[in-house]
Order: C-alpha cells, then sequence, then structure tokens
C-alpha cells in the first residue's frame, strides 16, 4: 500500500476510528499493527528484514544499557550497525559490487563471475536501517536509554508513514510521542490533513506531471537537442522536489492527524542563496542524520586540519550520501559533486561575506534572486548525474547541452502546459510562504473561509489533473 | 458545544464546496467534452455516436496513421472512417469501439489492426482505459472494460471531474477554434508528415524485458471482436502493419504469447493480412516515421499494397462487391 493508492483512502479513516477508541495505553500496539499491515501490503517477504532489523537492534541496545565497559560498548555498538547494514548492502549493492568485480577481473582476463542474483531491493530499508542505526549510536552516547518495549521499539521502526520513504526520524523524538497520552485535538489533525493535501498535491500534479516529459526525454537521451535535454533537466530538480517532498508532507500529515510530531523535510530549498543554504532546506531528515553521525564526529576528528578538516569531512559525507542513493558511478559522482561545491563554499565563506556586508548585497533583491538561480542551476546541474542511467548519458546530456541546440522538444503539449503550470502554480505559493506568510501552512489565510476555499481549489486540481495511473514515489529506489 | 458547531459547519462548508464545485465543473467538461470539434477525443465521440461509414479501420497508433481512408474509399467505393487512436491503446479499446457501433449499425467491413505480439499484459494497459471513463454512465456495455482499472472505479466515478481528469487542456483547445491547429486529417487518418526514420532509432533499448505474460482480457477481447462481426454479419479482416526490417531479415519464430493469438485467429477462420514483414517495406527507411508507424508516403504504399491484396481475395470482393483483379 502506498500513500497514492485508491486502499490508503480506506485504510487511513479506519485506523483513524481504531486508533482514537484504543485506550491510551495500547494506542502503540495499534500503530503496530496498522504499520505491519501497511508495510505487508506491499511484499509480505519485506517484512522479515524489518523485523530482523528490530530485533537486533533490541537486543544489542538493550546489552549495550547495561554494559559498563567503554570498549566493549563500542564493540556491541558497531556490531549491531554491521548486522542493520548486512541486508541493506546485500539487497542495495550486491549487483553493483559484484559486476563491477567481474569487470575488474576481466579487465585482466580472469572470468570467475559470482552468481548474479536479481533482487528486489526491500522498500525503504535505506530509510529504516538508518534510524535504527541513529537509534544505536544515541543510546551508546547515552543520549537516550535503550527502549525496554520491544513493540515501541519495532513501531519506531516501522511506523508506516515513514517506513517508505522518510523523513529519517530520530529515536529521542518518536520514543517518548508512542507513550504520551494525547486526546484528539481537531486543530492538529486539521493541520495534518492540510499538510497531506498539499503533498498529495506535490506529488500527483505537479511531480507526475512533470515526470512524464522529463522522463520522455531522458529515457530517450539521444533522441534529442540540447535546448529540450537543458529544459528537461531544469524541471527534473522540481520533480524530485514535489515527489519526496510531497510524500514527506503526506507522511507529515497522516502522523500529525495520529498526533505525532514528525520532522519537516524540506522547507523551500529553491529559495537557497548558497549551496550550503540549499542543504540545510532539501531532505534535512537525512542531511542531519548524516551531519549528526558522519559529518560533526568526522569534522572532530580532523579538526588539526583546520578548514582543510572541514573540506575533507564533507567530501567524505557527501561521498556517503551519494552511496546511500545507490552504489552507481552517477550517484557517487553527484555525492562527490556535492561536497565539492560545498567545500567551495565553504573555502570562499569569508571573502564572499565580506563583499556581501561592504555591497549590502544581501538587502537587495536582484542578488537574492540570482543568487537562488545560481544555486537553483548547479543543483540541477548535479542532478543530472541523479537522472541519467550511466555516466556515460550524463556525459552525453552535459555534452549537448553544451554543443548542440534546437528547437524544444514538446510532445504532446497538454502534458509540457499542466507541468509548467503546476510548477508555476508551486513557486508562486512556496514565494507567498517564503516571503509573506512565513508558515508551513501554504494556503495560510486571516479568513477560515479563503482557506477552506484554497484547499477545497487544490482538490479540484487534482482531480482535474493529477496523474492516477500507476505511478511510483522516485524514493522508493533508495 | 458552540465550538463543536462551529467546527462541524466549517468541515460541512469544506465538503459542501468540493461536491457543488466538483459536479458544476464535472457538467461543464461533459458539455464541452462532447461539443470538441476535433482532436482524438472528438474522434471517438464520432465513432461511438455518429459515424455510419461502411469501412472501419481499428487499432491504435498504426492504424491511425498508416490507413489512408481516402485511398480506400477510392479504391473500394464504399466509405471509410479511421477509428484509430494514438496512445498506446491495447485490443481492449478496439473491443470497446466496436461493441459500442455494433449496437448501432453494421458496417461492411472492420480492419482491425492488430499484431499478435499484442496481447502480453504491460503494466499501464488498463490505465489507457481511462479514455472510456467519459462513456461510463452513457454506455453500460462498456463498464466490465473500464472496470478492469480498478474495482474502485465506480467509487471514483462519484465525482463529475474525475472521468475527464488531465483531458481539460485538449476540451478548452478543441472548443475554441483559434487554439486548433487545423490539422486535416481524412476521415480520421491522420497522416505522419515529413519525417523520415534514421537507423539510429533502431538502437536497442537495454532495459530488461520481463517475462511475457498472455492478458487473457486481450485475448478474450480478440475473440469476443471476432464474435460480433460473425454475429453483426461484418465482414472482419486483421492486419499486421509493416514494422521496419532491414533487407533480408528474418522473420523470429512465433512465440508462445504471439501464437495464442494466432490460433484464434485460424480458428475462427478470419482472414489475417500480415505486413509485419513484407519484403516491399524492408529497408525502405524513406517510408517509415519510426520502426513502428509510416509516414504519410508509407501510409500511401501500404494502402495500396492492402487493397491489392483485398483486390487478389475472391471472398472478400464477392462479399464487397467489389470487382476481383
Amino acid at each position: 500500500m502506498i500513500f497514492t493508492s485508491f486502499n490508503f483512502l480506506i485504510f487511513f479513516p479506519l485506523l483513524l476510528i481504531f486508533y482514537f477508541i484504543t485506550p491510551f495505553r495500547f494506542r502503540w500496539l495499534t500503530l503496530l499493527c496498522a504499520s505491519y499491515f501497511f508495510y505487508l501490503n506491499i511484499k509480505p517477504i519485506f517484512a522479515l528484514i524489518t523485523i530482523g532489523v528490530t530485533i537486533s537492534t533490541y537486543i544489542f541496545t538493550r546489552l549495550i544499557d547495561n554494559v559498563k565497559d567503554d570498549s566493549q560498548k563500542k564493540r556491541l555498538m558497531v556490531i549491531n550497525i554491521i548486522l542493520i547494514l548486512l541486508p541493506l548492502f546485500f539487497f542495495k549493492y550486491y549487483s553493483n559490487i559484484n559486476n563491477g568485480i567481474i569487470g575488474l577481473l576481466e579487465s585482466f582476463s580472469i572470468r570467475w563471475p559470482l552468481p548474479d542474483i536479481k533482487l528486489f531491493l526491500p522498500i525503504g530499508i535505506s530509510f529504516y536501517t538508518f534510524m535504527a542505526i541513529g537509534y544505536t549510536v544515541d543510546v551508546y552516547n547515552e543520549e537516550i536509554e535503550a527502549e525496554k518495549n520491544l513493540g515501541i521499539l519495532a513501531l519506531f521502526i516501522s511506523f508506516f508513514p515513514l517506513i517508505l520513504s522518510g523523513p529519517i526520524e530520530r529515536a529521542k523524538n518518536m520514543l517518548p510521542q508512542f507513550r504520551e497520552q494525547k486526546k484528539f485535538d481537531y486543530n492538529v489533525a486539521a493541520q495534518g490533513f492540510k499538510l497531506m493535501l498539499w503533498g498529495y498535491f506535490l506529488k500527483l500534479v505537479v511531480a507526475d506531471r512533470v515526470g512524464i516529459y522529463v522522463d520522455a526525454i531522458y529515457n530517450n537521451i539521444g533522441q534529442h537537442n540540447g535546448t529540450t535535454l537543458l529544459f528537461a533537466s531544469l524541471l527534473y530538480p522540481f520533480q524530485v522536489y514535489a515527489d519526496l517532498g510531497g510524500y514527506s508532507l503526506i507522511a507529515i500529515g497522516t502522523a500529525k492527524v495520529l498526533g505525532i510530531n514528525v520532522m519537516f523535510n524540506f522547507n523551500r530549498p529553491f529559495f537557497s542563496t548558497s549551496i550550503a543554504e540549499f542543504w540545510r532546506r532539501w531532505h534535512i531528515s537525512l542531511i542531519t542524520w548524516l551531519t549528526d553521525y558522519v559529518y560533526t564526529p568526522l569534522a572532530f576528528h580532523f579538526r588539526t586540519l583546520r578548514i582543510w578538516g572541514i573540506v575533507l569531512a564533507l567530501m567524505i559525507t557527501f561521498f556517503i550520501s551519494g552511496i546511500w542513493h545507490g552504489a552507481n558511478l552517477t550517484f557517487i559522482v553527484w555525492g562527490l559533486m556535492q561536497g565539492f561545491f560545498l567545500s567551495l563554499e565553504a573555502l570562499t565563506s569569508n571573502t564572499k561575506t565580506k563583499i556581501e556586508d561592504k555591497f549590502k548585497l544581501k538587502e537587495k533583491s536582484l542578488y537574492i534572486l540570482v543568487s537562488c538561480i545560481i544555486t537553483y542551476v548547479i543543483f540541477a546541474s548535479s542532478q543530472i548525474l541523479g537522472r541519467a542511467t550511466s555516466i556515460n548519458d550524463a556525459f552525453t546530456v552535459f555534452r549537448k547541452i553544451a554543443t548542440s541546440s534546437g528547437h524544444l522538444f514538446i510532445g504532446e503539449l497538454q502534458q509540457l502546459v499542466y507541468g509548467v503550470l503546476a510548477v508555476g502554480f508551486l513557486i508562486v505559493i512556496e514565494f507567498r510562504q517564503e516571503f509573506f506568510t512565513k508558515n508551513q501552512d501554504p494556503l495560510k489565510f486571516n479568513k477560515w473561509y479563503f482557506e477552506h476555499l484554497g484547499y477545497a481549489l487544490l482538490v479540484i486540481l487534482i482531480l482535474l489533473v493529477g496523474v492516477f495511473d500507476g505511478s511510483q514515489f522516485i524514493y522508493f529506489q533508495f | 458545544m458552540n465550538q463543536l458547531i462551529s467546527r462541524g459547519l466549517k468541515i460541512l462548508f469544506f465538503i459542501f464546496i468540493i461536491i457543488v464545485s466538483d459536479q458544476v465543473i464535472g457538467l461543464i467538461l461533459r458539455k464541452l467534452y462532447f461539443n470538441q470539434k476535433e482532436g482524438s477525443n472528438r474522434a471517438l465521440n464520432y465513432t461511438f455516436k455518429e459515424c455510419k461509414s461502411d469501412i472501419l479501420v481499428f487499432g491504435a497508433s498504426q492504424a491511425l496513421h498508416n490507413y489512408d481512408s481516402r485511398i480506400i474509399t477510392d479504391s473500394l467505393g464504399l466509405t471509410c472512417f479511421d477509428a484509430g487512436q494514438d496512445g498506446g491503446h491495447s485490443i481492449l479499446l478496439q473491443y470497446a469501439q466496436i461493441k459500442v457501433i455494433a449496437e448501432r449499425y453494421s458496417p461492411r467491413l472492420i480492419f482491425l489492426e492488430f499484431n499478435p505480439k499484442n496481447i502480453v499484459h504491460y503494466p499501464g494497459d488498463y490505465d489507457r482505459l481511462s479514455i472510456l471513463l467519459p462513456y461510463y454512465k452513457e454506455y453500460p456495455e462498456l463498464r466490465p472494460l473500464i472496470l478492469l482499472r480498478s474495482p474502485y472505479e465506480r467509487i471514483k466515478l462519484f465525482s463529475a471531474i474525475y472521468p475527464f481528469n488531465s483531458k481539460i487542456f485538449s476540451i478548452i483547445r478543441f472548443n475554441i477554434d483559434f487554439l486548433s491547429r487545423h490539422k486535416k486529417d481524412f476521415e480520421g487518418y491522420i497522416p505522419i508528415k515529413d519525417k523520415v526514420m534514421n537507423i539510429g532509432m533502431l538502437k536497442t533499448n537495454s532495459e530488461i524485458v520481463p517475462q511475457p505474460v498472455v492478458d487473457m482480457n486481450m485475448l478474450n477481447a480478440l475473440e469476443n471482436i471476432i464474435h460480433i462481426c460473425k454475429k453483426k454479419n461484418v465482414t472482419l479482416c486483421i492486419v499486421s502493419s509493416p514494422l521496419f526490417h532491414t533487407v533480408g531479415e528474418k522473420r523470429i519464430n512465433n512465440s508462445f504469447v504471439e501464437n495464442q493469438a494466432l490460433d484464434i485467429i485460424r480458428r475462427e477462420n478470419v482472414k489475417h493480412f500480415d505486413f509485419s514483414y513484407d519484403s516491399l517495406f524492408m529497408g525502405r527507411l524513406d517510408w517509415f516515421a519510426d520502426a513502428g508507424h509510416l509516414n504519410e508516403e508509407g501510409a500511401t504504399n501500404f494502402t495500396k499494397a492492402l487493397i491489392r491484396r483485398i483486390k487478389y481475395d475472391k471472398d472478400l470482393c464477392s462479399l464487397l462487391n467489389v470487382k476481383k483483379k
């Protein structure tokens, strides 16, 4: 079951009824059953891995909590992290590593192929694995106590709004909420439903519409000229944003209706004036996770190298971020590109700040606009690597953009019109949020009836131009 | 208590706005949808409601672009309408079209553009049946086909806008004359002009093709089309259009999937004109727009070749009262 399936529209109201009539102390159990039901609906066998990760994490974190010796604690933490990572590596990276080894051996004229196993990646494995690792490290660092109730830990790892594509939440935020005795709050639930609706709009109207055009171009790179590839590449970040951002909002909204607060995953990233700011606004849960568990320990470790220590920590962190997205060379180069741009900004930040202060540039709208555009173009160009199926394809796209011009491929005119209008609508709404309302609520108005009319309009727009036919969320592949 | 009533009223207001907007916009879209002057929706409306041609061509994009209705009319002396539809539709759409038309009248000849390989189940095939959603209320006979999309389709159709999902642009466009392309279609036929295939288009896609699975609904659709035509006394010719092959390219043996469809065609004794490996079209890059579609010149030559085959067929000539060559 996924959020955009009709089954979910039946499942969720039923769950709400069951959840709020369940006595407080058993509500976590209702959520746990619902979460496993939700996940089992996708492919039952996948749940075995989730159960395995949960049991391993439970046993090892309890042991970490009970052991006094620091080195033994560390050993237990490392063992658990390795155990949790095993299924992720096996399902996600086996084929790539296998092909890499075969290629390497063949270059020395050695043929010793390992069996090529066609594996389906269990949906959400990258997300709940990171949540379990984060929890293990937090217990080791004594930031939280190990959860004694296996059921509540299982709920944290399998919580249905988050299991498929995040946000990658932290145990210290989630575990206490599963125990809290919360009554149904109309305002909170209404806020949750609003977020869900905006999330559905982003996914069905923006992401999937833009996706039809972008897919048509990127699936036939050889047939299209540089103009078309440039246009598709500039549209693609909107598709990814609306896809994962839409998913995240549905997840956050769903959890909110149940009375559970989940961190926001995006904060209008396309209004960032630098790459560093962009990464504080884009896929926040992943980046803060990487900052806390990878970047900060690394930067501390390399502190004697001063600014170059930060550069090194950034490069390694984003290399890991690339590998998290996939073991393909495209994602690795993508990650390194992000690390490179961030490092460049870190190295030039003092000079840049001085210039900005001297000419009071940060107050000038034109400077902000140009900075936003430059940041967007840099990110969009790196996303070519995220979208292309191979490094060769990515280079073909770069080469064609630089060398071949011509007419823009329109294809089916209406798809392009819907996509561009949807992106325009998104920009207008976010512009208003960013510079006027400063609110997470996209359609915030002073009068309640304007707000109701706004959300009713969203429903009508979804019905009119939403893509209802069998599309998937992009981040399910990660 | 007051707060409870106030919240209840706000929720009711929200629901009321959605329902009223949905019904009003849906009604307007319905009116405009059936009032389109051009485009593929108009062609489908015309096929369902008005068309009375002697010869009909059914199929997906190959039917729409490969059969020149003017040549068919001139050569056989019978009116012809090309009811092909772009968009990668499966035989399920053609079954729906023939089912509706057969209730209204019996054409003398139906050309069904069909490649026996195309009864393989692809995800998304049923999604394309959304083209039939505007007809759900009016044509009960189409409902079982529409419900193949999803068992929830009945519930979704409570919305008046839903049948016209993704169609608003073309509805507006083809209701306003100055926005129309004024693309001249010839009795349904739309030629692909000024497009010539290049050999680079033949590059094979490296994506993994899953094991083909016969779609029983499509197989049944083929059988049902044949039965409808027999029942209504309509001559049915199944035609497989030319596909681009290089000169001397060997035919690949029929697959299990292909044989399933061919068995039905043979068993039911239906005429099958197979041009998919016809030597006349081999290596003729200049006649193709891409590997699966002929351009205008290719369509002219193909239609002429098809007519020649018909004129050589004694049974067909006598059925159509056409002079045999």
